[in-house]
């Protein structure tokens, strides 16, 4: 080496100490190496099979609400219960937050988080103005996420069944676990996701009433109303009926009986198509009570019975009888000829 | 909003033939001259070259224009010295690398994270008498009150033209970092913090970070903040060895919780004597860290000796190893550290890198 060489790098190591004899770090260097493999351990989301759940690290932290976004892909819920958010703002204002809310980052500089779950509260602390709230940070993925959210939600106010299928099914077709693992992963047995997946194979028209409504119906029901679509096909007619069935629900008559006034009507309906009940007549005093009915039980024949009111019009029960004799001539004259024509 | 101005003007700068040696600049003496031809000789003194002059010669040799419209929008490298035992020189690296960066030509921006504000005082910051905004104000200001955040007159500029600029610390840093402990600021706090207020960082081509000996949670905020390297300075005395084993564990707490690349040190040997202890200390260290040893090692020299005053009434008299004699040998082994920094970290002039990676 130069001179001026030497003068640049006065202090090089191999120089001043001969080139070195050992090969392998020291003790020290090896857990140097060690901390450096280490990389991104704990950051690493958690193996599908390990027994630890994703709680492991976690802690509370006060977060300042600006920081925090709602995500409805998250939450099973479909939509803020207002009067919950004054209970819990009551309660908020009176003893302070008692539950952090879970919250997962967004991205690695965290400096914006996604409620998993606590939504009520988030607006509740909303509401009473506060800067900051407490939270519990899951770093979870996106597909964690829904099933804490699941799994945070029944705590407070519980999900209903139609809100957990919806949830069950997005899992599934996002991560492509089967029902089994699914049951396993979120601690429920296997029929009940069957159960509450029963919601999705009803038509959309009654989905939306649901989405609206998700308390309006249990498994149960779902299951039944499911059995009078398999039974009499998904026709336009049934899923109109089935929606007024529920508007029924909706204003207070009882989930149990849904699947059998569907049924009613139905048959009902199809009596009327019948022409035998096409024969059926009947003649109503102002007040809508049926006062005579007219059959024609066969072609050559009309019976006239009275049910029991008064104040029918004389006149009105000659004309419908009058039009029930020509009805029944009109029918009887082109069959006659059909006969005739076969003999 | 301006930045706080710190013994300004102050007019460093170095003489031509160390101007081009560290401009790496091929051609005669005059040639040199005439490229500096607006510069005028002072009576009786020698004319010195300020960094502001060789950043323009270097943009000149690189062969980038004037003035580039378009900057890089990124958080700049980020370089940290840091040990866990105190007095083995992570802040005299750290103020002569940052003096260096700016000396090579780069913007640059210290940043304090000592409550001892040794780094603020050895840049001539009054850390008793002076108003500072500190980073833990910031970062607080950044993470509950992000629209009362104003970092630009936090900034004490210490060269002009923004060649070297500095986050100060002082005492009350120590506070914020209770705060910190308190209320359980995210790791990547910092980073964020950096990362949001790029319009302002973003200007620097390189920010040199002072940390304090303690793992404080701003500590562990400043290394996951850090892209894959830290500098750790170790003196070759067994205590000093002893207290990488600490670091190491630091390290392996923080690696573990970390998004992608681990950080690893470069362990710079600093005031090594020719002696026979501290020869057998860098044989020690040598055998340890294989693969992590800086191959030169930092002279125990007196320019470091002198940075700080001895009355403590004069802070303005402080000044950095290589401010006060670039042409020691010790000041030239940190330029040669700095310049190899330069090619490890990949730094840039205007976004053109300076030295190439070797």
């Amino acid at each position: 080496m130069s001179k001026k060489g030497r003068v640049k790098r006065p202090f090089n190591i191999d120089e001043i100490l001969g080139p070195s004899e050992s090969s392998r770090p020291g003790e020290m260097g090896r857990a140097l190496e060690q901390a450096v493999k280490v990389a991104g351990k704990k950051r690493e989301l958690e193996p599908k099979s390990t027994s630890t759940p994703p709680s492991a690290h976690a802690h509370a932290v006060e977060i300042p609400l600006f920081r925090l976004k709602e995500n409805w892909d998250v939450q099973p819920r479909l939509g803020i219960d207002e009067a919950h958010v004054e209970l819990l703002a009551q309660r908020f204002a009176d003893s302070g937050q008692l539950t952090a809310i879970l919250v997962r980052p967004l991205d690695e500089t965290e400096s914006e988080y996604e409620i998993i779950g606590g939504h009520h509260r988030y607006r509740a602390a909303l509401q009473l103005g506060w800067k900051t709230i407490r939270c519990d940070i899951r770093r979870v993925t996106l597909e964690q996420a829904q099933l804490l959210a699941l799994e945070d939600n029944d705590a407070s106010l519980p999900t209903s069944d139609y809100e957990r299928g919806r949830m069950y099914s997005r899992i599934m077709a996002s991560s492509g676990i089967s029902q089994g693992e699914l049951a396993r992963r979120i601690g429920v047995s296997r029929p009940r996701i069957s159960q509450c997946l029963v919601f999705l194979e009803l038509p959309p028209p009654v989905l939306e009433i649901l989405n609206t409504n998700p308390h309006l119906l249990t498994y149960r029901h779902a299951m039944q109303l499911r059995d009078v679509f398999k039974e009499y096909g998904v026709t336009e007619d049934l899923t109109a009926l089935a929606a007024q069935g529920l508007e029924r629900v909706v204003n207070g008559s009882p989930a149990a009986g849904l699947h059998s006034w569907i049924k009613l009507k139905l048959t009902s309906q199809q009596k009327e198509d019948t022409p035998k009940a096409k024969n059926h007549r009947s003649v109503t005093d102002p007040s809508g009570h049926t006062a005579f009915t007219l059959r024609s039980r066969s072609a050559a024949s009309l019976s006239v019975s009275w049910d029991g009111y008064f104040g029918v019009d004389a006149l009105d029960v000659e004309q419908a009888v009058l039009k029930a004799l020509q009805e029944l001539v009109a029918k009887a004259a082109p069959s006659s000829n059909k006969e005739s024509g076969n003999e | 909003m301006e930045s706080k101005v710190v013994n300004f003007p102050r007019d460093f700068g170095v003489k031509a033939r160390q101007a081009q040696e560290l401009t790496e600049f091929s051609g005669t003496p005059r040639q040199f001259r005439e490229f500096f031809s607006y510069k005028e000789r002072e009576k009786g003194k020698h004319l010195t070259y300020m960094p502001s002059d060789i950043r323009r010669l270097r943009k000149f040799q690189l062969g980038g224009e004037e003035d580039k419209a378009e900057v890089g929008n990124n958080v700049p490298p980020i370089i940290v010295t840091h040990t866990s035992k105190g007095g083995v020189g992570k802040t005299t690296l750290a103020t002569n690398l940052a003096v260096s960066f700016a000396i090579y030509g780069h913007k640059t921006l210290i940043i304090d994270t000592d409550p001892q504000g040794s780094a603020s005082e050895m840049l001539g910051v009054d850390t008793a008498l002076d108003d500072i905004q500190h980073i833990g104000h910031l970062l607080r200001q950044h993470r509950e009150a992000p629209a009362q955040l104003d970092i630009e007159s936090a900034i004490c500029s210490i060269y002009p033209d923004n060649m070297l600029d500095l986050l100060p610390a002082d005492i009350t840093l120590a506070s914020s970092i209770s705060w910190m402990d308190k209320s359980s600021i995210p790791d990547s706090a910092l980073s964020a913090f950096l990362n949001e207020n790029r319009e302002i960082f973003s200007r620097y081509e390189v920010i040199v970070v002072d940390t304090a000996p303690s793992t404080s949670r701003l500590t562990e905020l400043v290394l996951h903040a850090v892209e894959r390297e830290i500098i750790t300075p170790v003196t070759t005395d067994g205590q000093s060895i002893k207290a990488l084993r600490v670091l190491v564990n630091i390290l392996y707490d923080v690696n573990e919780r970390r998004f992608g690349q681990a950080i690893q040190p470069l362990v710079v040997t600093n005031a090594f004597r020719r002696s026979k202890e501290s020869t057998l200390g860098l044989m020690k260290l040598r055998d340890e860290f294989q693969g992590y040893l800086y191959p030169e090692a930092i002279p125990s020299a007196l320019v470091f000796a002198r940075q700080f005053s001895l009355t403590e009434e004069a802070p303005e008299e402080n000044l950095p190893g290589i401010e006060r004699q670039p042409n020691t040998v010790g000041a030239k082994a940190i330029l040669s550290l700095a310049k190899n920094l330069i090619r490890r970290f990949e730094l840039k002039i205007d976004g053109t890198l300076n030295f190439p990676p070797l």
